[in-house]
């Protein structure tokens, strides 16, 4: 067994955001508690100045445990990256220990607070992770949060690439990834990576009243790890989670349910949009026989009249039931007005014991998308009356981030709307933004994303693609079929509880 | 594509199976439904066989045997397998030797996934990189 204190935002200095005393107290606190080391998570200064830098140097000192620093965005501000390296150590770095390795990556943009592991960091990191292959245990330590966190307000400085991250992560096996920035302790389960996000450790500026706290992270011999959020004030909150190996399906059983899921058709006279791509997916999703068609969104390129009037030329040649929820794109100009008129209201759809809930989350002419408050009670109100049922969201947003996209806050309280998804126990969850499709399982919840049906300005490099979801008695299969070429390719697979 | 990185990062790690006592005919139904050419076969939580689709042509049609035949008498019991951590040159490499098209992947001793050539074909397309900035 192994046990890491994870300490974060400091924001060491002489003025009023520093919490001395609580700072004290969580490296007595470590001092005292058996652990083999400590990661620091960034933002150990708070404006990245000299002064700060030299009173910092002197409290990290306090810390009598082996210690892995990073920089977060405060410390790279006026030229703050200078005296981090002179007077804290290097900005990336590799820390190895019996089974495991600690990999740091410096994810800053110096003057902003957004986050990035750009393209040379992202092949260090890669390099490194191919060397550390064989490690049981294999840390990535970074500073800015790679999912969306609740209870921070507006959702912004994920990474930008944060879906590449993840996708790396995942694929490497990579057990934990450790961060800080928002300052609200979480941990999430994403397949088997656990996203541990400590909050502050001694900043003034907590979220929702909160206190400062740091996260004990505990590597099991059995391979299970364990994190916990210790508050100063004594309050503990605790997740585990053992990675199950190897992962096998043995599919059982007649298939309950058959969804195909697709985005962004994009319908418009632009030379972008591909009629005989589409022309040529909608005769091969009739011919799959799906009990629910779901367009996630983005059906016509721009909220106009003659491109809803040939949209819906399309729509009516798909057979069987369907569900239509707006993108951004289908609510420009007249298009809120003729979503409605052409498509109807989004309702609610069931199917025996499945619930489809639809989600309107697009803004007016702004790609940037919201739930909002209201919105997300009454979806936690709606996912916990239907408890017994199995319940499968639908809205046009990323709530995880997305390979090759870019994560400028595409829905601006993603984090808040991801945690009602998962603790409400949304079975599935299907999203259609982004241009790519992907699939991952946040903590018991699928998240399906569609990449785009007919649109050439795409970021998917099988082209444009469809979804097709078989929902069987203990598991969700899904398949990206190339809307071109009808070839299939597995893009996850779930096991499930019982529909 | 990088042939250095190890092939855990290009492998299937959800493996589809079968237990020993299901019919051929069912496993081919499976292999139809998830459009894949090789099946692990499964007892107890742990991979005992693995047959491919040229397997079934070989040891099932070829024969004669009936289609109801029970997997655990048609499929191949002594697996070989590489190291999660092997080089993806070394393991095409050995693919190539061997002229096989699924390679059983395995860490600490358990089968943990299966590399075949459409995973190849993944891995020449699905590069794992960033374009997000230079820096």
């Amino acid at each position: 067994m192994l046990r890491i204190a994870h300490i974060s935002d400091t924001h060491i200095t002489g003025g009023e955001a520093y919490k001395s005393y609580a700072y004290d107290l969580i490296v007595n606190e470590i001092n005292r508690g058996s652990f083999d080391f400590v990661i620091h998570t960034g933002d150990i200064t708070n404006q990245g100045l000299r002064e700060e830098y030299e009173r910092a140097s002197y409290e990290l000192k306090k810390i009598q445990k082996p210690l892995i620093v990073l920089p977060g965005n405060h410390d790279v501000r006026n030229v703050g990256y200078e005296l981090f390296e002179e007077l804290i150590g290097p900005r990336n770095g590799v820390f190895e220990f019996k089974d495991g390795v600690v990999i740091w990556v410096d994810s800053t943009i110096p003057d902003l607070s957004d986050g990035r592991i750009g393209g040379r960091k992202f092949r260090w990191l890669k390099e490194r992770l191919e060397e550390h292959s064989d490690r049981r245990f294999k840390i990535v330590a970074a500073h800015h949060h790679l999912v969306p966190l609740p209870n921070t307000g507006r959702e912004r400085n994920v990474l930008f690439n944060a879906g590449d991250v993840l996708d790396l992560l995942i694929r490497h096996d990579v057990a934990l990834y450790t961060c800080g920035h928002k300052h609200v302790p979480n941990v999430y389960r994403v397949e088997d990576l656990i996203v541990d996000n400590a909050g502050c450790t001694s900043c003034r500026k907590t979220r929702r009243g909160d206190v400062n706290s740091y996260n004990i992270i505990t590597l099991h011999d059995d391979g299970r790890i364990g994190v916990k959020i210790r508050r100063v004030t004594g309050d503990e909150a605790r997740k585990e989670h053992r990675p199950i190996r190897p992962k096998i399906f043995v599919p059982s059983g007649r298939r309950l349910l058959r969804i195909v899921q697709m985005s962004e058709s994009n319908v418009s006279d632009r030379i972008y949009f591909r009629r005989r791509v589409l022309e040529n997916a909608i005769r091969m999703i009739n011919h799959l026989k799906p009990d629910l068609v779901v367009h996630n969104g983005d059906v016509v390129d721009m909220g106009i009249e003659r491109y809803y009037e040939k949209a819906i030329g399309f729509y009516r040649r798909v057979k069987g039931r369907k569900l239509v929820v707006p993108g951004h794109n289908d609510i420009t100009y007249l298009g809120h007005d003729l979503f409605t008129e052409y498509f109807g209201e989004p309702r609610e759809v069931e199917m025996g014991n499945f619930l489809v809930i639809p989600v309107v989350s697009a803004q007016y002419e702004t790609p940037i998308g919201v739930v909002g408050r209201m919105g997300q009670k009454k979806l936690a109100e709606k996912l916990k009356e239907n408890e017994d049922k199995f319940k499968i969201v639908v809205l046009h947003h990323n709530i995880v981030p997305i390979p090759r996209s870019r994560e400028l806050g595409f829905l601006e309280d993603g984090g808040d709307v991801l945690h009602v998804l998962t603790k409400g126990g949304a079975d599935l969850v299907l999203t259609g933004h982004g241009g790519n499709a992907f699939g991952v399982k946040v903590e018991d919840t699928p998240i399906v994303n569609a990449g785009s049906v007919s649109w050439e300005l795409h970021r998917n490099p099988f082209g444009n693609s469809f979804n097709v979801i078989d929902i069987y008695r203990d598991m969700i299969v899904v398949f990206e079929v190339q809307a071109t070429w009808g070839s299939g390719r597995l893009l996850g697979i779930w096991k499930v509880k019982r529909p | 594509m990088e042939t250095k990185a190890p092939v855990r990062i290009y492998m299937t790690r959800k493996l589809i199976g079968v237990s020993p006592d299901d019919t051929v005919k069912k496993a081919c139904g499976i292999m139809v439904d998830f459009d894949i050419g090789s099946l692990v076969v499964v007892e107890d939580g742990k991979v005992v066989g693995f047959f491919t689709k040229s397997d079934i042509i070989r040891r099932v049609v070829i024969p004669g045997l009936p289609n109801d035949t029970p997997v655990k008498e048609i499929m191949t019991k002594d697996l070989v397998a590489v190291d999660v951590n092997a080089p993806l040159r070394e393991v095409l490499d050995l693919m190539a030797k061997k002229s096989i098209k699924h390679m059983l992947i395995e860490e600490n001793g358990e089968i943990v996934g299966v590399f075949s050539l459409t995973d190849l074909l993944t891995a020449s397309r699905r590069k794992l990189e960033t374009a997000i900035a230079a820096e």
